[in-house]
């Protein structure tokens, strides 16, 4: 600690340069904030910060001021909080006044704003700005009407996703977030990677809803609904209810759902095994083809594969023609199921439940439905998947145990690396590791960096060729990495993982809202936690994904793989 | 002698006057140059008012016809589109000038009268038409028993320093500019003093933001030009958008190459090399003016790549502004410059040390920088003789309203605004009572009757709880309703706000309601909407010291001045709106009631016919009669009847 | 459209976001407004993402997405015609011409602006339509001029 300040006349330990925010936060004195994020630079924009500092005439924002030596601060003089309130209740006068029927009902920042202001009464009464909502994309909602412009969607569109898919339009009063001349999101710049409705504090931005979809199907008897389980949701849940007993969650949740009538619980992380050996052959035999364009770029991020489509055509034939974990599973599910149980494909529903909001837009691409069979028919969110379980009366934190179903239900330690940044490609790095050194028994080191974001390289040494691996997550560092392997002509680098949301899925767009990032860190702890505990330890351990691996199925050729399997990757950057 | 010869002009006015560190010593240059300024001349000189005011006024019109006098006269005369003197009163205003005798400066000159006036000057006759004056000249013979326009009381009370070129010289001439000493100051500058002293000139002078900001301009030069960066920019803030004010433009049409040779002089002094002139794109003739004139600059060499062989190297951008009022603020304007939407930033950091492209920027106003010029001509101790104790130098106002003389005013400091409105203005229009001055749209201040005694000093406006403002002055009389204007004010600032911070986003649609409600039809059976109206005015107070206080920017910080201020100068006005429900100055239509005279109504049904809200009831031929309760007051029974027995009260 | 709004672009070669405002006017000048065509083009010539562009440009008054009336009132709002008693001739205006600040009629006939200030304070209320300034207007004058244009717009059909 470098000095001191007083605030509300105590001292507190500050460091030199930070903001008084930081410096309040740290010491555990709560000041209230809308626009602010972490690793966001701050702009004073929603005033709720204010505090008094003795000397200066008016209020000032504690994310923008700097701890100054001698400062005398106060965060909760008669001055502040009624400053306060009235910020809060100019915001409600200007806002839906239906909580009750508000999908952030209960966990809305707004909501814990005016709790924590004490409002009891309707101070201002005025007209509402009339906004309609706007359901267009497959993955993401908006309600305008709700939206408190607080400007953190759109930094994230813009500084971190690039797309701008939404911004700041008109002026003043009238000024809505939204996409130019109010066209939907589906036809605007729009990912779909739901990083908006992570950092929205309202219901303004929202998962366009599976729930009601899954619900009918469950209740329909000539239907086989079959849940893919992803190990990353395993993770969430686990965080989000602090279990003790995290190496079951998985089959907690399984438990859970078998209650609200699933057929057949599968493990998502067999695909992510199924994908690893497939993408690791892919990446073997361009390399011992000369002239195959390097690097290969992972492909089982929808959102990231939309962007690229939208504005890298050119880089399209380097994508991986792997389907990814989610649609993998869904195909093998219909397949298998259909056959084993002599049922139609059609009578098959089959629910997936991810961190990612792209899954939700990735199920509806039209190479993912043949002849009116949708390889995944509902995509849950996390958010979502704890909303079907309380609207059943379902409280995971006392649920039993159950397994999850064969011949899907094994999943290697590799497929909780999918779940963050790095982690696929220090698999698909240890995978060809293997195929290339022919039996050797050498050890595979894959010495990742510490940090957690950003663009990082290895190098590493396999089958007596120096190759390059790379992996970024969020679509900026995508697009500064790209233009950077081009402008530097650089061609030692082999394989580049992409993750469209910042740290890999696990600060997914379908995760439990949170605008601190600080659940990302504790969900990828507890995916490295569960790799050291998973008994198979690499993919083509597991003995089911090998087998379809082997048996051909996802060798050319084959009906399934041609039209099941195989991604299709369109130029759109014409739209 | 003649210069006939451009090039000569320029060689002689380059080396002879602007890197002539002796040029006002110089005996030999007084006559050439008084020749180029249009002082003496060999021609007869006409000379007509084409800034905005006059060309609204109709003197293109003037323009084109006194054109077609001369060719069909073959007449061979000077004739000027020229700028504004001040007096837009007098538009369209012609100068004239034969040669041997003084400038006469003639009034309302509109296309019918060109003939009249030419006539009878060209033949050194007065015409009887409207003469303001003859400015006075040492040298030229006088008019007789025609007064001086410096004596003209709308002139005697200013103090033109920084106007002085105004509707006296060709606006884009630089070669005129030259000759009347303009760019002597920039060329001293560069040749003779460093940056750093420059900057302290102007410190020294205590001249402070003329833009309502009130800072002091040397220190903020100083701030940038101590700032360590590869790149540092100059910012001149032309977008004026007080509703209240257009002096910036005037001046700017009448004069652009001051502003020029102050960004020049602005631009050297904190070290940038590029000067940004960002002028309203509405102000379509200040924008002409000012690229014509940077032509004509450029052409002599002063501004670009190694001006005048000093090896400095400045080039200036004129870009225009697409409207919004919050381009005015620096922070906001460095954003619109930068082809963003114009939010304003906190500070600090402040932009001289943090501005455009996150480089050191220095952003002045208009005004403030005609008078940069003249400080470093003159110097900072010329600078400090006018003016009062506590600001130094003059204020350009545009005064407006309801008065006798409008147009473009400069005082020096501690003039009194009794004088202004009575002196200068020469009172209310049509004898009606004077009901105050309102200062700007920032300030919200009121000059009520008490206190007309105070001076145009910022102390003083301090200390009567107001602002000096940017320079708007409207005079307002009995016929104005003040809950009116305040409401006026308040959409004002609604409909300009950017919408980034909470208290001025919401808050001012709050208090635009408030006031709406104060003057809108009162409707009997709604007594929640009564409760609400004096809910609304009650909490007005707290909810203008909340915005006041968390506001982000001084747009939002000013935001709830004017309705205070009314609420604290004309409270009488204001309650008689929320509790009699009445408005005396007749304004707010809605608050009027519509009565039939019964004497003069004819019953001929034409309002009963007409009426939306069927409100009046009535037999043929017998008097009709408006129900209140239905009555919207929307003017339509007023409108058709021809017996004038519609009374609105 | 690229090829239609060319001279444009070529005005602004170095393509930097500083760029952006004064292009649109530029174009806006010729064309009259900014069309989604428009925009989406300067957004490919530029590179920047067309909601930035229509969150810029939206920010601003003087920028239009749909074209004028054929008759453009342009009315002076100032504090010194407010005082004159332009607040009443607007309330006339948008009863008349059935539009409010900054649109146009169904028919493209008629459009209002509102504008401060633009400097003839004492010939109060000024209005301006398709260049032409009025001067000193009163609620009578104000009609015959309406009607005037209404007429003209009958017998050219």
């Amino acid at each position: 600690m470098d000095y001191q300040i007083e605030v509300n006349r105590n001292q507190i330990d500050v460091r030199e340069g930070e903001s008084l925010l930081t410096a309040l936060t740290r010491n555990g004195i709560k000041v209230p904030t809308l626009c602010h994020m972490n690793r966001f630079s701050p702009t004073g924009a929603c005033r709720l910060c204010v505090v008094e500092v003795e000397g200066r005439k008016d209020l000032v924002t504690s994310c923008s001021s700097q701890v100054e030596k001698g400062m005398k601060v106060s965060t909760n003089s008669q001055r502040v909080l009624r400053a306060r309130k009235s910020l809060v209740e100019l915001l409600l006068s200007n806002h839906p006044d239906d909580c009750l029927y508000c999908v952030r009902n209960g966990h809305c920042e707004l909501q814990s704003l005016a709790e924590e202001m004490n409002i009891k009464e309707r101070k201002y009464y005025g007209e509402k700005n009339t906004l309609y909502p706007d359901y267009s994309s497959p993955s993401v909602a908006r309600d305008p009407a709700k939206c408190v412009l607080c400007s953190r969607c759109v930094r994230m569109c813009e500084e971190v996703q690039v797309v701008t898919a939404l911004d700041f339009i008109s002026r003043g009063n009238q000024t809505t977030v939204n996409s130019a001349f109010n066209k939907g999101l589906n036809v605007s710049t729009c990912i779909h990677c739901g990083q908006c409705i992570q950092v929205c504090p309202t219901a303004a931005l929202i998962d366009i809803s599976h729930i009601e979809k899954v619900q009918t199907a469950l209740g329909n008897k000539d239907k086989m609904v079959v849940f893919h389980l992803s190990p990353s949701v395993g993770a969430s849940v686990a965080a989000e209810l602090k279990m003790k007993s995290r190496h079951l969650v998985m089959q907690r949740i399984t438990y859970a759902l078998k209650r609200c009538g699933a057929s057949r619980i599968f493990n998502l992380g067999f695909a992510s095994d199924v994908n690893i050996l497939e993408e690791a052959n892919i990446l073997k035999d361009r390399l011992e083809n000369e002239g195959s364009a390097v690097p290969l770029i992972s492909s089982c991020c929808p959102a990231w594969v939309r962007y690229a489509e939208d504005h890298h055509p050119e880089i399209l034939d380097q994508l991986s023609p792997v389907k990814s974990p989610q649609q993998i599973m869904g195909t093998m599910a219909k397949i298998f199921c259909a056959e084993k149980h002599e049922l139609d494909r059609e009578n098959i529903f089959s629910v997936s439940v991810t961190p990612c909001a792209g899954n939700k837009y990735e199920s509806s691409r039209e190479e993912n439905t043949h002849k009116g069979v949708s390889e995944i028919d509902a995509v849950l969110t996390v958010r979502e998947l704890f909303q079907l379980l309380r609207s059943f009366g379902l409280d995971l934190a006392q649920m039993n145990e159950d397994d999850l179903d064969e011949p899907y239900n094994e999943a290697s330690a590799v497929a909780w690396k999918h779940g963050y940044s790095g982690g696929k490609a220090e698999a698909v790095a240890e995978q060809l590791f293997y195929l290339m050194s022919n039996g050797k028994k050498e050890k595979f080191k894959f010495n990742p960096p510490k940090n957690m974001t950003g663009r990082r390289e290895t190098k590493l040494n396999i089958g007596g060729k120096q190759l390059g691996f790379a992996w970024v997550s969020s679509i900026s560092e995508a697009e500064h990495y790209l233009q950077h392997l081009k402008q530097e002509g650089r061609d030692d680098i082999h394989y580049l993982e992409v993750m469209a949301c910042l740290d890999g899925c696990v600060g997914g767009g379908g995760q439990p809202v949170s605008r601190g990032f600080e659940m990302s860190r504790s969900r990828k702890k507890i995916c490295l936690e569960m790799e050291k505990l998973s008994e198979t330890k690499y993919a083509r351990d597991n003995s089911g994904a090998n087998a379809l691996f082997k048996e051909g199925r996802l060798e050319p050729g084959n009906e399934l793989a041609e039209a099941w399997l195989k991604p299709v990757f369109t130029d759109r950057s014409s739209d | 002698m003649t210069w006939s010869n451009l090039n000569d002009t320029r060689d002689f006015l380059i080396s002879k006057v602007l890197l002539n560190p002796d040029r006002d010593a110089d005996t030999e240059l007084k006559k050439p140059l008084s020749y180029i300024a249009g002082e003496r001349i060999e021609k007869t000189l006409i000379y007509v008012g084409m800034a905005t005011c006059g060309r609204i006024a109709g003197a293109e019109k003037t323009y084109q016809s006194i054109r077609t006098y001369l060719a069909e006269h073959d007449i061979d005369a000077e004739l000027i589109e020229g700028g504004c003197m001040g007096l837009c009163q007098a538009e369209p205003v012609v100068d004239i000038q034969v040669p041997g005798k003084t400038r006469l400066s003639f009034a309302s000159v509109t296309e019918d009268k060109v003939q009249l006036l030419l006539d009878d000057v060209l033949n050194h006759t007065l015409p009887d038409l409207p003469l303001t004056g003859q400015y006075k000249s040492p040298i030229l013979r006088e008019w007789e028993q025609v007064p001086y326009m410096e004596e003209h009381p709308f002139f005697a009370g200013q103090q033109k320093l920084l106007t002085s070129n105004c509707g006296r010289i060709d606006p884009v001439s630089v070669s005129a500019y030259i000759a009347r000493g303009g760019y002597a100051a920039f060329a001293d500058c560069i040749s003779r003093f460093t940056p750093l002293h420059v900057c302290e000139k102007i410190e020294a002078s205590g001249l402070t933001g003329r833009g309502g900001g009130a800072f002091s301009t040397g220190r903020k030069w100083l701030a940038a030009s101590r700032a360590t960066s590869d790149q540092k920019y100059f910012v001149c803030n032309a977008v004026e958008s007080d509703p209240g004010s257009y002096m910036n433009r005037a001046i700017i049409e009448s004069n652009p190459h001051r502003l020029i040779e102050a960004a020049l002089i602005g631009a050297y002094a904190t070290g940038a090399n590029k000067a940004y002139i960002f002028v309203r794109k509405e102000s379509v003739l200040a924008g002409e003016r000012l690229e014509k004139a940077l032509e004509e600059a450029r052409s002599f060499g002063l501004t670009g790549h190694d001006i005048l062989g000093s090896g400095v190297n400045i080039d200036i951008v004129l870009k225009r502004g697409a409207r919004a009022f919050i381009c005015g603020e620096e922070t906001a304007l460095n954003k619109s410059l930068e082809g963003k939407r114009a939010i304003p930033a906190f500070k600090p950091p402040y932009p001289p040390e943090r501005g455009l492209w996150n480089k050191p920027t220095v952003v002045n106003n208009v005004e403030t920088l005609f008078n940069i010029p003249l400080i470093i001509q003159h110097g900072p101790e010329w600078f400090r003789k006018t003016g009062s104790e506590s600001s130094k130098g003059t204020k350009v106002f545009t005064l407006s309203g309801k008065i006798n003389r409008y147009g473009t005013v400069e005082v020096p400091m501690g003039t009194t605004f009794d004088d202004i409105v009575h002196k200068i203005g020469g009172g209310v229009k049509n004898e009606k009572a004077f009901k105050g001055i309102v200062l700007g749209i920032n300030s919200g201040s009121f000059i009520t009757s008490d206190n007309l005694d105070t001076r145009v000093d910022y102390e003083d406006l301090n200390r009567i709880g107001g602002v000096l403002g940017s320079g708007a002055c409207v005079v307002l009389d009995e016929t104005v309703c003040m809950v009116d204007l305040a409401k006026f004010f308040t959409a004002f600032f609604k409909k300009e706000s950017c919408g980034q911070c909470i208290p001025c986003r919401e808050g001012t649609a709050r208090m635009l309601e408030v006031m709406e409600n104060a003057t809108s039809r009162p409707s009997e059976n709604n007594s929640f909407q009564t409760l609400e109206r004096f809910k609304g005015v009650m909490q007005l107070k707290g909810l203008a010291a909340v915005i006041k206080d968390t506001s982000l920017c001084s747009l939002g910080k000013s935001s709830p001045n004017a309705v205070l201020n009314t609420l604290k100068f004309f409270r009488d006005e204001f309650e008689a709106h929320i509790f009699e429900r009445k408005c005396h100055a007749s304004v707010c239509t809605d608050l009027q009631f519509y009565y039939i005279d019964v004497d003069a109504c004819t019953g001929c049904t034409a309002c009963f016919k007409k009426c939306p809200m069927d409100a009046i009831i009535g037999s043929p031929r017998y008097p009709h009669f408006i129900v209140q309760e239905k009555c919207i007051a929307c003017g339509t029974c007023y409108d058709v009847c021809k017996f004038n027995a519609v009374v609105i009260k | 459209m690229e090829e239609d709004l060319g001279h444009f672009f070529e005005q602004f070669p170095n393509k930097k976001r500083e760029d952006l405002i004064p292009l649109l006017q530029a174009i806006q000048d010729e064309e009259g407004y900014l069309s989604e065509k428009i925009i989406s083009a300067v957004g490919r010539y530029l590179d920047i993402s067309t909601n930035k562009i229509y969150g810029v440009a939206t920010f601003y008054d003087n920028f239009r997405f749909t074209p004028a009336g054929r008759y453009h009132f342009r009315v002076c709002h100032g504090s010194a015609c407010h005082v004159a008693g332009t607040g009443m001739l607007i309330r006339e205006l948008e009863k008349q011409l059935k539009v409010k600040d900054g649109e146009t009629d169904k028919e493209g006939l008629f459009s209002l602006e509102l504008v401060s200030c633009i400097g003839a304070c004492g010939l109060a209320p000024v209005i301006e339509v398709n260049d032409q300034y009025y001067t000193n207007v009163t609620l009578d004058s104000l009609k015959v001029l309406i009607e005037s244009f209404r007429e003209k717009e009958n017998s050219a059909i």
